[in-house]
């Protein structure tokens, strides 16, 4: 076994990677050792044997996916359950098609349907057991509501219903107290009653009825939860005029008492609709439904020396909207860099010392993360050899700049720290006779004298 | 007969309940299915038996299905939910045609808000509504599912229980096709109303006549019982295969090789564990995935290499008995060795740092460099919307809620970044308790005390300074239940013997544990009713005193996850028991964050 191991490895490590290229291979892409250069090769391999189209074909299939399809070797039904229990199976769903649509009615012996007759007349006037009826509408038999008249039999209805735990007779019985009681009464019970108002509440919310939910959300001393359902109703609006309006009224009906954090959200959401709708018109592009930071990004690309009290400027838009530093560091590092505008990075990040001497990062995001996302987007080695300068970490300043191919940085660090071994072992891997192979022997020579 | 195959029963069991709603309408008739079924409806039946039964077209329930329908017998076929109820309303009174029948199949079952609806939209008695309940369908060997993914949002955000009764009949036509469970066992409030219904159903149509039952004990569980198990990033192959790529009904899209421009990029696959391939990594770590398949490889070019050297009577042999089957084992092998692929690069450069992380929030440790981690994600757009809020629960889950400025900074950065649009949604996890705000803020880690109580006073001023640990709720369970590897550092992942292998070793999902103890007589039923989990309850209690079964089946309400899974299939290698697992559907911590989004 560990033979085969160790052969296996060589089948897909033969030509690991011993330099590094960061545009195939980023850091640590690999998982457990295998790298996704590993699985590309294999897969090739694989692939190139292999006779026309992939993965087997369409069969059976009623949506015509390629899908393979397992065998289908069951064996024969009869020999798996028993007559009995078969029957009983394929019956349970029966009750209900057979009586509700009342086609079957003909077909009845008539002794059958004066029992079922009879049994409707009595039901319509004395009402049965509360249990019962539940049960009737849990196995989906025919019942009728109509006989609970009394308040108490409603209620005693609806807490059968809870009591068994079926949703639908639940909000069944809900849905009738609704049709015959006066809404004060309806409440009171639904007050009372968690388990109901939830059902009615998510009944209303699909019917889109938004003024009864509301209704009964506010009765229930569930103002968040009110606020938060209508504002889920307004966004799913499709015209953005109308989404504004709607956001707009719904902060003035729900957001005004309660948490003032939740209604800064609401009102920062209309400003950048509305933001979206006249920014994305100048630059006849559709922003709406973007997010605040999507369109911080679009301010850096197009308005970066727009005035800064202006509405499209990135730092005032950020500052509206109270994006956190990081947010907005990172979005102008992305977008800058995408733009080669390497100095806008410099004025943003770098700033004097306050004697004048050298030079500060102002920047609340690790450095790591800054310089590996500058040369994503292509940033030259000056670039990359600058930021690289405030990895504090000597040792992983090398690393870094190995990874980067930052040699003159990798040299000069090799050379604070004195290693002199690992500068000759770096310059070995280096082209002999190139601008940085010469580099690294002069300071060789230099740090012997 | 095995268990496994008397589950085979259940795909038949689907069709001819589906035959039968077919056979009351006679006739030709065209079927409109609504989309979110079909690949339910693929691994119940096939094109050729609804043709055998008069079907004549099939359509996807959309704006252009009416125009293509030609027959004048028509079944709209759709998930019991108001919304679908009110589009198949919309087409049948636009189209405004007398010479069709129209007919609506809703599945799982009928519910009294769209007979209202119906009635409302003066379609009652022209819209005839029947009923079909698919039994829970085969995914692979060991698991079964109602493949019903809406049921979580329903009753766990929204408090709908329409879908309970659903459950509990799956609950019992399994039961009556495998023979009552010896003991049931439920854990959490929505099991128990479960297994209420369950039997009364028994009590209402019947009893399995089986007088040897394969269930010695079934326990449903609810998914708010352990989210823990959802949230953390699993490590075995198929759970990161859903995780990358998503295994909706079994089935995994991979991209395609060899697609054409503006054909579809993917390629469905079928899990199965009839693959010998499959089979053999399905459950493995995915750190030894990889080297399997080349080993694989490799023993396939080799065997391609020994047929070339063939005298032409052995090539002829060859070609009829193992040609096909060595062709279809390379297909397996050119889609797992995609799957990989896509998984390592989908997840591979931030898989270690996530699982550093995770074990941190387990423990209770480095809670700074937590939150930072997460807010750096947030800010850098570091495995996308999902992947971050899934953070941001977990560490909710292990802390008994974030401090409320962390919560409200890690709030605000995810707004600004997706959308604030996402409000309503961060609320739906608050209410699920996964995103919720400690009431201590910064104090909470602090000894309370009465204000004249000198000690507390004390010992608070010596908390602020060296900051003394203090138990979440969730590390007591952990604890309690021993939910994490009993030797860590010397975890066998290539040959695993403890169930904490499918996260790496850093947890052991609650269930998991629960039966594991059951089976070692570490624990009794009652112990798990009396003492471990609040809300639990066995049925019949007498029979399960000194009950010790070998056999089980998992139900879980409101979904399971592939590590899950693979961790009741170690428990049953090393136990010698026999566990399915059933589930009204398959999620991991993204499918699950998003469907209450």
């Amino acid at each position: 076994m560990a033979r085969q191991d160790s052969e296996a490895d060589d089948f897909w490590n033969s030509s690991s990677i011993t330099s590094f290229n960061f545009d195939d291979d980023e850091p640590g892409a690999g998982l457990f050792g295998v790298s996704k250069s590993g699985t590309t090769r294999l897969s090739q391999q694989v692939q190139a044997s292999l006779p026309g189209e992939e993965f087997g074909s369409a069969s059976d299939s009623i949506t015509g996916s390629t899908s393979t399809t397992i065998s289908n070797t069951a064996p024969p039904l009869s020999t798996l359950i028993s007559e009995k229990c078969l029957t009983a199976i394929l019956e349970a769903d029966l009750h209900d098609t057979f009586y509700g649509n009342r086609r079957n009615k003909h077909d009845m012996k008539p002794e059958e349907e004066i029992r079922m007759l009879k049994r409707q007349v009595q039901e319509r006037w004395d009402a049965p057991p509360v249990e019962l009826t539940i049960r009737h509408m849990f196995l989906g038999r025919p019942h009728s509501l109509e006989p609970y008249r009394s308040l108490s039999s409603k209620r005693a209805l609806l807490d059968a219903a809870i009591n068994l735990g079926d949703g639908n007779a639940i909000l069944e019985v809900v849905l009738f107290l609704v049709r015959s009681l006066k809404k004060s009464l309806v409440h009171q019970i639904l007050a009372s009653s968690p388990v109901a108002a939830a059902h009615y509440a998510r009944y209303l919310a699909t019917r889109l009825q938004a003024t009864e939910l509301n209704d009964l959300l506010v009765m229930l001393g569930k103002s968040r939860e009110a606020a938060m359902k209508q504002y889920q109703l307004c966004c799913a609006t499709p015209n953005v005029q109308r989404q504004i309006q709607k956001v707009k009224s719904c902060i003035s009906s729900h957001f005004v008492q309660g948490d003032p954090a939740l209604k800064r959200i609401a009102q920062n959401h209309i400003e950048l609709l509305e933001w979206e709708q006249a920014v994305g018109a100048m630059a006849n592009e559709d922003l709406i439904g973007k997010s605040a930071v999507e369109c911080l990004a679009h301010a850096c690309r197009l308005h970066w020396n727009d005035p800064r009290d202006s509405p499209t400027n990135p730092f005032s838009l950020a500052q509206r909207h109270g994006i956190c530093e990081k947010q907005l560091h990172w979005t102008i590092l992305s977008e800058r860099a995408a733009q080669q505008a390497w100095s806008d990075i410099d004025s943003v990040f770098i700033t004097k010392n306050w004697i004048g001497s050298g030079t500060k990062l102002k920047l609340s995001l690790p450095i790591e993360k800054v310089v590996i996302q500058l040369n994503s987007k292509g940033a030259p080695t000056e670039v990359l050899a600058k930021y690289l300068g405030f990895v504090d970490n000597q040792e992983r300043r090398i690393t870094l700049a190995q990874k980067l191919m930052c040699h003159k940085t990798v040299i000069d660090g090799y050379a604070a720290l004195r290693d002199r071994q690992g500068l000759q072992g770096y310059k070995a891997t280096l082209h002999p006779g190139s601008e940085h192979f010469l580099y690294a022997e002069g300071v060789l020579r230099a740090s012997v004298s | 007969m095995q268990i496994d195959g008397r589950l085979s029963a259940l795909r038949e069991l689907s069709q001819l309940r589906l035959i039968a709603v077919l056979n009351q309408i006679p006739g030709r008739k065209d079927l409109i299915i609504d989309a979110s079924l079909m690949k339910a409806l693929d691994r119940i039946t096939g094109i050729s038996v609804l043709r055998k039964h008069d079907v004549d077209k099939v359509f996807k329930l959309d704006s252009n299905a009416p125009q293509n329908s030609t027959n004048t017998q028509r079944i709209y076929m759709i998930m019991s939910d108001l919304i679908s109820a009110k589009r198949v309303c919309d087409q049948v009174n636009a189209e405004q045609r007398k010479d069709v029948e129209y007919h609506l199949i809703v599945v799982p079952r009928k519910l009294a808000a769209i007979d209202h609806l119906l009635e409302e939209e003066g379609l009652w008695g022209r819209l005839k509504v029947h009923i079909f309940q698919w039994e829970p369908i085969q995914l692979d060997i060991g698991l079964i599912s109602l493949e019903l993914p809406s049921l979580f949002p329903q009753l766990f955000v929204d408090g709908d229980q329409t879908l309970l009764p659903s459950v509990a009949k799956s609950v019992w036509s399994l039961q009556m096709l495998l023979g009552r469970a010896q003991v049931t066992l439920t854990l959490g409030r929505y099991a128990k109303q479960i297994q209420a219904m369950t039997e009364l159903l028994i009590d209402q149509l019947g009893e399995s006549d089986r007088p040897q039952s394969d269930i010695g004990c079934m326990v449903i569980v609810d998914r708010d019982v352990d989210y823990a198990a959802a949230l953390l990033t699993p490590a075995t192959y198929t759970s990161l295969m859903d995780e990358v790529l998503g295994i909706k009904c079994g089935v995994v899209e991979l991209p395609k090789s060899d697609a054409k421009q503006g054909e579809k990029q993917t390629v469905g696959h079928q899990l199965s564990s009839e693959d010998e391939i499959y089979n053999q990594i399905k459950n493995r770590h995915f750190s030894n995935v990889f080297s399997f398949l080349s080993m694989k490889a490799k023993q396939l070019s080799n065997e391609a290499d020994h047929s070339r050297k063939m005298a032409l009577h052995e090539m002829k042999q060859y070609v009829t008995s193992q040609l096909k089957t060595v062709v279809a084992r390379k297909r397996a092998l050119a889609m797992h060795i995609a799957g990989c692929e896509a998984v390592i690069e989908s997840i591979g450069a931030r898989f270690e740092s996530l699982q550093d992380m995770e074990q941190n929030m387990l423990e209770g440790t480095n809670r700074r460099s937590v939150q930072t981690y997460i807010e750096e994600n947030v800010v850098t757009g570091g495995g996308g919307k999902l992947a971050n809020l899934r953070l941001m629960c977990l560490l909710s889950l292990t802390q008994d809620g974030l401090f409320s400025e962390d919560a409200w900074s890690l709030k605000n950065q995810f707004l600004h970044a997706y959308g604030y649009h996402l409000l309503p949604g961060l609320h739906n996890l608050e209410n699920l308790g996964l995103l919720s705000t400690s009431s201590g803020a910064l104090g909470s880690g602090l000894v309370t005390g009465s204000v004249g109580d000198a000690t507390g006073r004390l010992a608070n001023k010596v908390a602020q300074v060296v900051s003394l640990p203090k138990r979440s709720s969730f590390q007591v369970l952990r604890q309690k239940l021993k939910l994490f590897s009993s030797n860590r550092d010397d975890l066998n992942l290539k040959q695993p013997t403890d169930m904490s292998y499918v996260y790496g070793g850093a947890y052991i999902p609650v269930t998991c544990q629960l039966v594991h103890q059951i089976i070692k007589k570490e624990i009794s039923f009652d112990d798990i009713v009396n003492q471990l989990i609040p809300g639990s309850f066995v049925s019949p209690t007498k029979a399960s005193t000194d009950f010790l079964p070998r056999s089980f089946v998992i139900f879980f309400n409101g979904g399971v996850t592939y590590a899950e899974v693979a961790a009741f299939q170690l428990l049953e290698q090393i136990t010698g028991t026999r566990i399915i697992v059933a589930s009204t559907s398959v999620v991991n911590g993204s499918t699950l964050i998003n469907s209450v989004l």
